[in-house]
């Protein structure tokens, strides 16, 4: 202890110096007692003390016991609370509350705005108690809406380019102007052509509104994210069962298996995370699949660290496990897998197995027996032993027993799901999801409780009052003939189609999008968007700025989550529902009887709306009805006049919603002010197996037809003669694959003779052989059935000795979201940097520590990045989180400056582009005092610019992981941030993968496109799948 | 309080009143003592309020000991960061928090704390979830001497004998009490710029409590433990539950406390709460067989909080304040004793 004397030292120091702050200590802590009254800071200063709420909130009882508590519905109209931000003070101030929808992932999770009845200002957004998805829980990223509404840098008035694009000279027009220029340039092309208007999403946050209006356009312009995102899996589930994502249902699971964290990590985080927590209280044991030890991997019962793309070869020594020992749901592989054409196949050598016994077997017996087809799966999978996962996914033997044992005793009850991960990762990647649904079909856990579903069991979209007829053209530049089986549009290789000259844009609209940014290759997107020949009018329609809109002509600011209104749905768990995004400064405003025409006019700035947009936009390129496009437009209610908003929505609520009029009329409202008032409806719950309902359709008397003993059997004679003769039936009739036909068309399919619905696949069974692969060039047993297929980075291909690693560039962050982000301070101030993750043992061998530079070079240029060593990486893999690593041009303009670099480009005639950081992020003064307060620097290095592009041949889907050809120390001339590629190599790399595919021009087995059952964003109409004569590169 | 208030008291001889509540002290005047103390009070419960900023690095310089932790050149963010780890995350720097086993912020201690606050005169909005921070406590002190030095210099005698006995009261009441153990859970986290702060606070109010020439406060008591071990629904939780509340175990365990002793024997012991941490930690040396090194390990943590007690408790001044922790400590070190000669051997 200090003696007395140094503490006399210390007295005599304080005494001799000057006051340790400005204020003398006595003037503080003697302030008076404030309690709520009435005072000047109060928003009803007239009237005087408010009468608060009882506070007494509304229960939500949670299955796990919870219970939170939330204000009462009927208290919505006229909540008072106290003022957190004056604190300590207590000012109370009067909220109306207003429902809307979460904007910052997929999920539409249920938010409740509280906005203030004196100022209309949005206090802050909590979670909506009514909503059947998120039920009243948000992550961190639904109350971050408030940060983006009040974004300092947003865009709050349109802007036109001025001086040549990316100079970054902008002037301010009205949204007349707008409406009138732009809807100008899209006449003149809708009249020469039906694919010069394209309009690219990121995130839709809507369910069919857009696409509503791109089919009115008449043209073929629907393009996405897709194929960055989710493609392989959607591809893979889609050859199973026609539909193109899991549901799983995880609150009901004994075994929850997981490709990654990324469904816990990124969109459907919170309604899925909050089940999967739910289910694990009720025992059942997490599986995860990753390289990484993300936050999810670190709670679960099992953690397979498997060397990517190996994920198919354990998922097949599990089902491998199954069948040996006959301990799978057989009666649901009978009732519900294609095991008759799977038989088939093997008969008619489309399939080869190696067993004579088999073969003999099959050419022996007229009738195709099941005992055939488990005699099948035994020969096929023999060789997936679980030594020979353990060995290609470098991770022990046991954990992979310890897995199978799971998935063997889940009784029907096994929730799977993969998404952006193995299969958006690796060449192949579709054959994961493939496998893993085999582990569902094998169980029996198949749209059952505890299960995994198919989305569109548990996701409810109303049709709205008129819908366009399908188009007539296909747009090349979307779905062009090397990938007739893509999942969907090649949205990512769109500036390498262009640069190859496949044909130009006329009107090109980015939407929530900022595609070179999160594209690979962005480089050559940058050179697309400089290119006024290639892309003639660029209209970024964004609520913040991004890099993509720094190039565009025009930037168009569109509301966040409280600022538009959308209809969402999402395969949440396994019920239905809807929920109604709102602009909640509008709704507040005609609860106080203030009209609103356009949410532009209650929004910041002229901050607008897609919906009303839209409508408009749509009504200036047809003013007069010529194109035919104006009738879309006009309301149901009025005709001849163009519809509003409130219409739109009218009549989807009365007419689309299966009981929602009644549950309205039950609190005396109309259904439309329901949805305004509760934001959400709940329209189905459970419901599971809706395959095994029985087919619809049909009048009564048909379904006693279908279900008489004499006419199935006359069915099979018929349809074996309809076969022979090539004669498309009549009227209602089963062909020989047990498909119910009508007109033609199968609607159902028998299953023990009863009429059941069925999947949405050509035999409305799981298909086990996919007689599509087989007839579209893919005729190979690795192709047709589950199988592995060997990744581009495969450990075959990645030479660690010449210090080659495999690059993981696209695990997620619960706490950021894309590139929409960087204008959400709290997010930011959680999470901001993306160091490179490495494995201790790696870090020793290059000599490197934590903090240290490094270089990473991909096939195409190299970044520098700061490392991160961690046993929670593989050794050999390299991980970095997406989202991070944004820039902006000039000081002042841009990505808000907290959350962005500031960077220079670089680029030559000879194809070199290069990024460099000026600075990293720093504090700036708004009148937001937090941003004065910014207190990061490092914000991340876009390394996507780096990665070249990967489509799968099958599926479409760009495979992220990437090669990293070396990884070194970084020399003294690099620096953190930096950034080069050779787009000469972007293109070679490019070549490369297109040279895998097989083209439909050289496959196509009926002349088409692409198999005329499989899913479409948009589809046309059947002729227009007609392969051209002379397509690009033939 | 105020101005007026002083004004309407009378005079009193300056040097008399001096040798009534100052002694050792000869090279200041009481009423200069009386500032020093004011401004040093204030001084440091600022730095525990707010942590180090620029404003107040000129005086932290002047300050030997504080000086000698500083690194070469100021970084605020860093120093922010500091600040956020001690504080925010690991130390929680609130009476409340030692002394009441339920260990909320806003409970009853904190209570009795802004009740003391009120019956000196104070009617502030004091928030009770602030009222009972160490630095707003040091702050309370450094008002008190400040107004004692106010009384001194304006010859207000009864004002400035009454400041006195408030902080000599303050001090026995609250602060002297939980220093203790709150100087050493700092000494803990290797920060050697709050180490040195909050021992620097501790040594002030020591010496303070003994110029104050009163008698040595009485020993005060804290809450009797419950009989754990006598207990038979009595789990892992509820000995975690135990060890992690002060006024029974007699010591304070933080996260980075819980993770060095995770660190030691290479365990995991995940994310949380220290309650959840705890648990971890024992669950993984039970599955790694390392719970009896566990233990080990946080026993001779315990022990040497139980030595330096006993250290402090060579002060006549700190006795009072010092011996039920230092009782404290003993029967968690005996606690822990007796669990490692439960445990089953290993195999």
């Amino acid at each position: 202890m200090t003696t007395k004397n140094n503490v006399l030292n210390l007295l005599s120091t304080m005494l001799a110096m000057d006051a340790p702050a400005t204020r003398d200590v006595t003037d503080e802590n003697n302030g008076l007692d404030r309690a709520p009254v009435a005072r000047e800071e109060n928003n009803k200063p007239v009237l005087g003390l408010p009468s608060f709420s009882d506070t007494e909130m509304i229960p939500v009882r949670q299955e796990d016991g919870r219970l939170t508590n939330y204000p009462p519905p009927d208290k919505w109209d006229d909540w008072v609370e106290y003022d957190g931000k004056a604190w300590p003070k207590k000012v109370a101030r009067r909220y109306t509350l207003v429902p809307t929808v979460c904007f910052n992932c997929e999920s539409a999770c249920g938010l409740l705005a509280y906005v203030d009845k004196e100022t209309y200002e949005v206090k802050k957004f909590e979670g909506n108690p009514a909503h059947p998805g998120s039920r009243g829980r948000n992550c961190a990223k639904g109350p971050a809406t408030h940060n983006q509404t009040y974004d300092p840098e947003r865009i709050l008035y349109p802007l036109k380019r001025v001086g040549k694009r990316g100079d970054g000279r902008w002037k301010r027009i009205t949204w007349h102007q707008a409406l009138d220029e732009i809807a100008q340039k899209m006449r003149h092309s809708r009249k020469q052509r039906r694919d010069g208007i394209m309009y690219h999403v990121g995130r839709p946050g809507e369910d069919g509104y857009t696409n509503r209006c791109i089919t009115a356009w008449g043209v073929d312009g629907h393009n996405s994210h897709t194929n960055i995102c989710s493609a392989g899996a959607r591809a893979g589930y889609s050859f199973w069962g026609g539909f193109d994502r899991p549901s799983p249902d995880h609150t009901n699971a004994r075994v929850i298996m997981l490709i990654s964290s990324h469904l816990e990590t990124g969109h459907y985080f919170n309604p899925h995370a909050q089940r999967i927590i739910e289910g694990k209280m009720k025992g059942a044991k997490i599986i995860t699949f990753d390289p990484r030890l993300s936050n999810t991997a670190s709670m679960s019962d099992v953690w397979l660290p498997c060397w990517p793309g190996s994920e198919s070869t354990i998922l097949l020594a599990i089902a491998n496990y199954l069948i040996q020992n006959d301990h799978y749901d057989k009666e649901f592989v009978r009732r519900w897998v294609n095991w008759q054409d799977t038989l088939q196949a093997v008969r008619q050598g489309k399939l080869t197995v190696d067993d004579p016994d088999l073969q003999a077997a099959l050419e022996g017996s007229s009738a195709l027996k099941f005992e055939h087809f488990e005699q099948l799966l035994k020969v096929l999978y023999a060789e997936f032993t679980f030594e020979r996962a353990a060995d290609e996914a470098q991770v022990p033997v046991e954990r992979i027993r310890e897995t199978a044992e799971y998935v063997a005793h889940c009784d029907g009850k096994l929730a799977t799901h993969t998404w952006r991960s193995a299969s958006i990762g690796n060449l192949g990647g579709w054959q994961v999801a493939r496998c893993l649904f085999f582990l569902n079909i094998l169980t029996g856990s198949v749209g059952t409780p505890g299960g995994t579903s198919a989305n569109s069991w548990n996701k409810f979209v109303p049709k709205p009052f008129k819908t366009p007829p399908p188009g007539e053209t296909w747009n090349e530049l979307n779905l062009p003939h090397e990938w007739p089986l893509a999942h969907y549009e090649m949205s990512f290789l769109l500036p390498h189609f262009l640069e190859e000259g496949r044909g130009e844009i006329d009107v090109y609209f980015s939407r929530v999008y900022n595609p070179m940014w999160i594209n690979p290759d962005g480089f050559v997107w940058l050179k697309a968007l400089l290119d006024e020949e290639k892309i003639k009018t660029h209209v970024a329609l964004t609520p913040t700025w991004n890099e993509s809109a720094w190039f565009a002509d025009y930037i168009l600011p569109m509301g966040h989550a409280g600022e538009r209104h959308d209809l969402m749905s999402q395969e949440t768990h396994a019920g239905q529902w809807i929920a109604f995004r709102q602009p909640v400064r509008r709704v507040a405003l005609e609860r106080a009887g203030k009209q609103v025409r356009f949410s532009h006019e209650a929004n910041p700035g002229e901050v607008w709306e897609e919906n009303e947009f839209w409508i408009q936009l749509s009504a200036h390129m047809d003013p007069d009805g010529s194109l035919g496009i104006r009738q879309w437009f006009e309301s149901p209610y009025r005709p001849g006049e163009i519809i509003t908003i409130d219409e739109y929505y009218q009549w989807i609520f009365e007419n689309s919603v299966p009981g929602l009029p009644e549950k309205a009329a039950a609190e005396k409202l109309t259904p439309l002010a329901y949805m305004r008032k509760y934001g959400a409806f709940e329209v189905t719950r459970d419901n599971y197996v809706p395959y095994e309902k029985p087919v619809a359709g049909i009048v009564e008397e048909e379904a006693k037809k279908l279900e008489s003993f004499t006419f199935q059997l006359a069915e099979v004679a018929r349809g074996i003669a309809r076969e022979v003769l090539e004669i498309e039936p009549k009227g209602l009739a089963i062909d020989s694959s047990n498909r119910i036909l009508k007109a033609g068309q199968p609607i159902g399919v028998m299953i023990d003779g009863e009429p059941l619905v069925g999947v949405n696949t050509p035999s409305r069974k799981f298909e086990f052989f996919s007689q599509t692969l087989y007839e579209w060039g893919w005729p190979e047993k690795e192709h047709t059935v589950p199988w592995p297929l060997k990744s581009h980075v495969h450990p075959d291909h990645i030479d660690r000795g010449k210090g080659e690693m495999l690059l993981l560039p696209n695990f997620r962050l619960p706490t950021l979201i894309h590139t929409r982000s960087a204008n959400a301070k709290w997010l930011y101030e959680i999470s901001h940097k993306n160091p490179v993750w490495m494995h201790p043992s790696d870090a020793t061998r290059l000599n490197v520590g934590t903090g240290d530079l490094i270089k990473v070079e991909t096939e195409i240029g190299y970044f520098v990045d700061k490392v991160w060593v961690t046993e929670g990486i593989k050794p050999g893999v390299i991980a970095m989180s997406h989202h991070l690593g944004r820039w902006r041009l000039q000081e002042n303009t841009g990505v808000n400056p907290g959350m962005s670099n500031l960077a220079q480009l670089e680029l030559d005639e000879q194809g070199n582009y290069k990024l460099n950081i000026i600075h990293g992020a720093s504090a700036w003064d708004s009148f937001d005092p937090d941003t004065s307060r910014i207190w990061w620097k490092d914000v991340g290095v876009h390394q996507n610019l780096t990665h070249a592009v990967h489509p799968d041949p099958v599926s479409g889907a760009h495979c992220w992981l990437q090669k990293a050809v070396n990884v070194t120390k970084a020399g003294p001339e690099d620096k953190h941030g930096d950034v080069q590629v050779d787009i000469n190599r972007s293109m070679a790399v490019y070549q490369e993968w297109v040279d895998l595919t097989r083209s439909a021009m050289d496959t196509s087995p009926d002349g088409n496109r692409r198999p005329l059952w499989m899913k479409r964003p948009l589809k046309p109409v059947v002729e227009a799948y007609k392969l051209p004569e002379q397509p690009f590169g033939r | 309080m105020d101005g007026n208030e002083l004004d309407s008291r009378g005079q009193f001889a300056d040097q008399a009143e001096d040798q009534v509540l100052i002694t050792n002290v000869s090279s200041l005047s009481p009423s200069q003592l009386a500032k020093a103390r004011g401004r040093t009070y204030d001084l440091l419960g600022r730095l525990i309020l707010n942590g180090l900023t620029a404003e107040q690095l000129p005086f932290v310089k002047a300050i030997p000991e504080l000086a000698a932790t500083l690194p070469v050149s100021f970084d605020a963010d860093e120093a922010a960061a500091d600040h956020q780890q001690i504080f925010g995350f690991n130390v929680h720097p609130h009476e409340s928090i030692f002394l009441d086993p339920a260990g909320l912020l806003g409970g009853p201690v904190a209570e009795v704390v802004l009740l003391d606050y009120r019956q000196a005169g104070f009617s502030g909005q004091i928030d009770s979830d602030m009222a009972d921070h160490l630095g707003r406590e040091l702050r309370y002190l450094a008002l008190l001497s400040d107004l004692e030095a106010k009384a001194r210099t304006n010859n207000l005698r009864d004002v400035a004998q009454r400041m006195a006995g408030l902080q000599r009261d303050f001090l026995d009441d609250h602060l002297l009490r939980w220093l203790p153990p709150l100087t050493l859970s700092i000494e803990q986290e290797s920060l050697a710029f709050y180490t040195a702060l909050v021992q620097l606070a501790f040594d002030v109010a020591t010496v303070h409590r003994a110029d104050l020439l009163a008698e040595p406060a009485p020993e005060f008591t804290l809450p009797e433990p419950p009989e754990l071990l006598t207990q038979k629904d009595t789990g892992l939780r509820e000995i975690a539950a135990y060890l992690l509340a002060p006024p029974y175990s007699g010591i304070y365990l933080s996260r980075d406390d819980i993770g060095r002793l995770a660190r030691k024997h290479e365990l995991p012991r995940g994310f949380g709460d220290r309650q959840q941490m705890l648990l971890n930690l024992w669950r993984s040396a039970t599955t790694y067989n390392s719970l009896e090194a566990s233990l080990e390990a946080l026993q001779e943590l315990v022990s040497s909080w139980h030595d330096t007690y006993r250290q402090m408790a060579e002060n006549p001044y700190l006795r009072p304040f010092v011996a039920v922790w230092e009782t404290r400590a003993a029967a968690t070190m005996a606690l822990l004793a007796e669990m490692r000669s439960d445990l089953p051997p290993l195999d």
